[in-house]
């Protein structure tokens, strides 16, 4: 046991010092946008933020109080930046943002070890010392992984998860669209004699949006049901050993959010009677939040190669299809 | 005597095995953590498709309008922007 402890607090010093990395690198940031407070002490604040989930014994409503949870808490967090840092743009401030959301993360992994570390010790309970130290690497890894994608939250790259939003941006290809939700576009395009509602998160922010609420309006506001196909584009968590940037087509909402946006998704869908097809694109975690790799980037042609094989074989000329890429959109206009 | 030869000769076999195996995961190890990307932006011409490669700048993002292009004059966009490895130079 004396070996196991002291292997996990060699890997929790490792956490530690990327969790502080992360902060100071975050704080770097809040200090060049020029911030004005102490840039420390606000981070503080938003690193053990939290949110109670509803509860799930009466399931009435739901997905409406998740969401009216998750809506609050995006609008603290983004009022709070901009109150320390109003010179700043919404897309640099959507970038610290997610920068402060890895952080977090970093600093969750970090607390969360150290808590079980403890509780072991003090207990002298082997069991969990044992699992402990034998998750460590994928421990470890997981929060390497959120470091390394602080890089590109800070530079505004493009990320392996905005394939879906790269995917809607190249459909769109500089059309007009408007902001139909909060930090979502819609853009209409025609694509073998269809007209296409293109939906995506509004970029190059570091921003994911609200693509259920989006398809909704539309689908129900705008078309009044009249849709014959909805086709949803996201990355997918791929299986150690699977190639990364392949693309696979299946039924159903392609969309990892906590769940109000995948519910309105399939609601409006069912509704209205609307065949759901979805394409994702397979990476791992580490490819999801760190710069978008080239094979991710070169799966683009592809899944579009799909849409077109799945208007003509699925639809008819003259039909209305709904595209929702999802995904987080930074570095990605439209 | 004669057995005591065979189960050094094995002893030392099985030690051989053992630092082997010790030093292939050590390497590995090395050559995954050593594993590095750098990020590349492709610009292209919606009009005549000439595209240039260059490296990431920090403000670039998918579809920001780039220089004029040099083979028809029409505004370049930025295409793609990805990360590609680094492959080490020997």
């Amino acid at each position: 046991m004396y070996f196991w402890i002291r292997n996990v607090k060699v890997q929790l010093d490792k956490i530690e010092r990327l969790a502080k990395d992360a902060k100071a690198r975050v704080i770097e940031v809040l200090r060049k946008g020029g911030i004005r407070e102490d840039p420390e002490k606000f981070l503080n604040g938003l690193l053990q933020f939290f949110i109670i989930e509803p509860v799930s014994d009466e399931p009435t409503n739901l997905m409406r109080r998740l969401e009216h949870l998750l809506d609050v808490r995006e609008r603290r967090l983004k009022d709070s930046i901009r109150r320390v840092l109003p010179d700043l743009g919404d897309f640099a401030r959507a970038n610290v943002e997610i920068m402060i959301e890895a952080a977090r993360a970093l600093d969750q992994i970090y607390r969360t070890v150290r808590h079980y570390l403890i509780l072991g010790e003090k207990t002298n309970n082997w069991v969990l010392i044992m699992q402990l130290e034998l998750q460590m690497p994928q421990i470890v890894r997981l929060a390497e992984t959120y470091f390394k994608a602080l890089d590109a939250f800070k530079d505004g790259k493009p990320i392996g998860d905005g394939i879906g939003a790269l995917v809607a941006a190249s459909l769109l290809n500089g059309a007009k669209v408007k902001e139909i939700v909060e930090d979502t576009v819609v853009g209409v395009v025609e694509r073998k004699g269809r007209k296409l509602y293109v939906i995506k998160a509004k970029g190059p922010g570091g921003t994911v949006g609200k693509p259920g609420e989006a398809l909704k309006r539309i689908v129900e506001g705008e078309l009044h049901g009249k849709v014959s196909r909805i086709i949803m584009i996201d990355a997918a968590l791929k299986l150690e050993g699977e190639k990364t940037g392949e693309v696979i087509e299946g039924v159903g909402a392609a969309i990892g959010d906590p769940g109000p946006e995948k519910f309105k998704i399939e609601s409006v869908a069912m509704k209205n009677n609307i065949p759901l097809d979805s394409i994702i694109i397979k990476q791992s975690l580490e490819e999801a939040i760190t710069p978008m790799r080239k094979e991710i980037s070169d799966a683009v042609e592809e899944v579009i190669r799909k849409i077109d094989r799945g208007l003509e074989e699925r639809t008819k000329e003259g039909d209305v299809v709904v595209i929702v890429g999802v995904g987080n959109t930074l570095g990605i206009a439209q | 005597m004669q057995g005591l030869d065979i189960y050094g000769l094995l002893l030392i076999m099985l030690i051989l095995f053992l630092i082997s195996s010790l030093l292939r995961t050590l390497l590995e190890r090395r050559r995954i953590g050593k594993e590095e990307y750098e990020t590349k932006t492709l610009i292209k011409c919606p009009k005549c498709n000439y595209s240039e490669e260059r490296n990431f700048q920090v403000g670039d993002y998918v579809l920001k309008p780039e220089k004029k292009c040099p083979k028809c004059g029409e505004t370049m966009r930025i295409h793609r922007i990805y990360a590609v490895k680094i492959v080490p130079r020997k």
